[in-house]
């Protein structure tokens, strides 16, 4: 571990190779944005109102170009990256993304458009002080002092800030630093246990064994007709998460050429498994409500041993009937 | 507890105990700062989930959809604006009057929580000072702030807080401001054409297609929304500022004569876009040009279903 005063050193010692991306405040909300200048970047929010998830998969992103017989690749336009300040959860959520976009092994999916921006990147966090009450990372494997993931970690303390780098791409980019070393950081356990000691605890039970397996017994459950009602399947929540990963593909014509592209989607949509014949396999709410749970707390842990929810809340800060996935999975937990 | 809670929950215990309906459409606590959830309510013993909401802008008549074509009875706690919907549902003839039970709220104005974001960031935690104050903590500091200060436009500018159709009503009647409420639209009329396009172009800018407007909006339930159609394609699927405006500028479209100005899209929109620019500006075009409100009388036919020889129509010629 090393320790650093003031962190616009380390911020000016990271923009001399590459952009910046980190919160910016734009209107009313935080979003993950280029930034200039170290004074832009909102140090005091936790979490931006979208996750960084757009850095590695945009919204609405070009696969090709098409023109007659021809298919046309967009121009490599990733400029290197730091993704500046990121909390754990969306770290994890970054993870989430790389195990679905670039899969181990031969047979493994391989996205090249998440592939090329991801290995352009430069993650680095920060651990979160003072989460919100909105908060549930420490139920869902997380917590807000995990460095996992990210390649160089800030630890705020009282008097600076330590920095560790859990990854080789770290070390190299910190090479030049003027840095202490630090020795001693019993501290920090210190630290941890006060920052998770504020954040709510739901009883989730083992990754594999708790709640996976009770959603595994109530596919044809009462319980999915008993939690949509209030649901608009506005889609929000997905938009929000920084792990949600559906797209959809669609064709267009700018002028004499034709683009294919993708976009986000989400499971809360009526149109989601719309076939072309018309029929829909997941006709109700209360349908698109068990996948979404179940993809979250069953299915993903069932392929990549991991929960695909963090513990952020945006969703349910961001639902506009306050709909809390947490009090969803911990109602599923408890359902008789 | 406040009087309306109370009231609320006497009047729907009375009519779920008398079997007159098989559940009640209701607001209840929010588990996060200034949002509400809401509840269906089928047993006598959930009565005490309801409560009278201080950002209960979702508008409840969009769930009546839902029971279309089901055989329920349903109560449901309408707030002025609320039932305005229900009129324009009754003239579509999206649900039948006689399988509802109104509980009407003489609404005294809600609070929203886009307009404390804007006003003092994003909030972390919010109190009621329970004397017209708030205490908002935020990612910038703490602030006690009016509840006059929290109101969404569509509550500042409505003149119909009592509701305008209903089978009770709880609440004291609420004195109806001066004027039409439309000043502020007006204002934005002021500003010359590159200033509003600028405006709306820049809210246009954050949007991000997710629908969040159209799906809390009772009155945006066509069985297929024209974006989603893909033979023939309408307009593009991206968020090309042209394509988002086209989204938002149809569906305003669509609610000429319909919108009741609830505010609940702009409230649920997770991107901050002021939606009732547009939509109020519609409001006040339909307003001046046919001397039409939305969901105000239940006899008169919405302008889009209706001719008459002497609509102006210089437009056209």
């Amino acid at each position: 571990m090393i320790k650093i005063n003031d962190l616009r050193t380390l911020f000016e010692h990271l923009k001399r190779e590459s952009q910046i991306v980190g919160l910016k405040k734009d209107g009313s909300r935080y979003f993950y944005q280029v930034i200039d200048l170290y004074d832009d970047w909102e140090s005091s929010v936790l979490l931006g109102n979208f996750s960084p998830k757009e850095v590695f998969f945009p919204q609405d992103e070009v696969l090709f170009y098409f023109k007659a017989q021809k298919t046309i690749l967009p121009k490599d336009e990733v400029k290197p990256n730091v993704l500046w300040g990121v909390r754990p959860c969306d770290i994890a959520g970054i993870g989430e993304l790389e195990r679905m976009f670039n899969q181990e092994g031969e047979e493994g999916y391989k996205d090249p458009y998440f592939i090329q921006r991801f290995d352009k990147t430069l993650i680095v966090g920060l651990a979160c002080t003072e989460p919100w009450p909105s908060c549930f990372c420490t139920s869902v494997e997380g917590s807000p002092y995990k460095s996992e993931g990210a390649d160089i970690f800030i630890y705020p303390t009282e008097d600076g800030y330590l920095i560790e780098t859990p990854s080789k791409k770290g070390e190299a980019a910190i090479e030049g630093l003027d840095v202490e070393e630090v020795g001693d950081v019993s501290q920090l356990e210190v630290d941890r246990r006060r920052a998770e000691s504020k954040i709510k605890k739901y009883e989730f039970g083992s990754v594999t064994g708790g709640i996976a397996d009770k959603l595994k017994q109530m596919i044809d459950s009462s319980f999915w007709d008993s939690i949509h009602s209030a649901c608009i399947g506005c889609g929000t929540c997905a938009f929000v998460c920084p792990s949600c990963h559906c797209f959809d593909v669609s064709d267009a014509s700018r002028g004499a050429r034709g683009l294919r592209s993708r976009q986000w989607d989400s499971c809360l949509y009526e149109g989601y498994t719309l076939e072309t014949s018309g029929h829909n396999p997941r006709p109700s709410g209360s349908q698109r409500w068990r996948q979404r749970l179940n993809h979250k707390f069953n299915y993903f842990v069932e392929v990549f041993g991991m929960y695909q929810c963090l513990g952020c809340g945006r969703c349910g800060r961001a639902c506009p009937v306050n709909i809390n996935i947490a009090e969803i999975a911990a109602k599923a937990i408890s359902w008789e | 507890m406040s009087n309306l809670t109370e009231a609320i929950r006497e009047q729907a215990r009375k009519i779920l105990a008398d079997k007159k309906i098989d559940l009640v459409i209701g607001y209840a606590e929010g588990d996060n700062p200034m949002r509400t959830q809401l509840v269906f309510i089928d047993k006598v013993e959930d009565i005490d989930k309801l409560v009278w909401p201080s950002f209960g802008l979702i508008n409840l008549a969009n769930y009546l959809l839902r029971y279309k074509n089901t055989p329920h009875k349903i109560g449901i706690v309408a707030k002025g604006c609320d039932s305005r919907s229900i009129v324009a549902l009754l003239k579509e003839n999206q649900i039948d009057r006689d399988r509802l039970y109104i509980i009407g709220v003489n609404c005294p104005g809600m609070l929203s929580r886009q307009v404390a974001r804007e006003k003092v960031g994003e909030i972390i935690t919010a109190e009621d000072k329970g004397d017209g104050n708030w205490k908002l903590t935020t990612v910038e500091g703490t602030k006690e702030i009016s509840c006059f200060d929290l109101m969404p436009s569509n509550c500042v500018a409505c003149r119909h807080h009592a509701p305008v159709i209903s089978d009770v009503i709880v609440g004291d009647p609420v004195t109806e401001p001066e004027g039409d409420g439309y000043d502020d639209i007006r204002e934005f009329e002021q500003k010359s054409p590159a200033e509003r396009h600028e405006c709306l172009k820049q809210e246009m800018a954050n949007c991000i297609r997710c629908y969040a407007c159209r799906q809390a909006c009772p009155t945006c339930n066509c069985d297929e929304c024209f974006v989603d159609v893909t033979q023939p394609k309408w307009v593009d699927k991206g968020v090309e500022p042209t394509d988002v405006a086209i989204w938002q500028l149809i569906r305003t479209y669509h609610q000429a004569g319909r919108c009741v100005d609830c505010g609940a899209c702009e409230e649920a929109c997770p991107a901050g876009v002021k939606l009732l620019w547009l939509t109020r500006k519609m409001n006040l075009v339909v307003r001046e040009r046919f001397g039409f409100e939305a969901g105000v009388d239940p006899e008169a036919l919405p302008p889009l279903a209706t001719y008459k020889k002497e609509d102006p129509q210089e437009f056209i010629l």
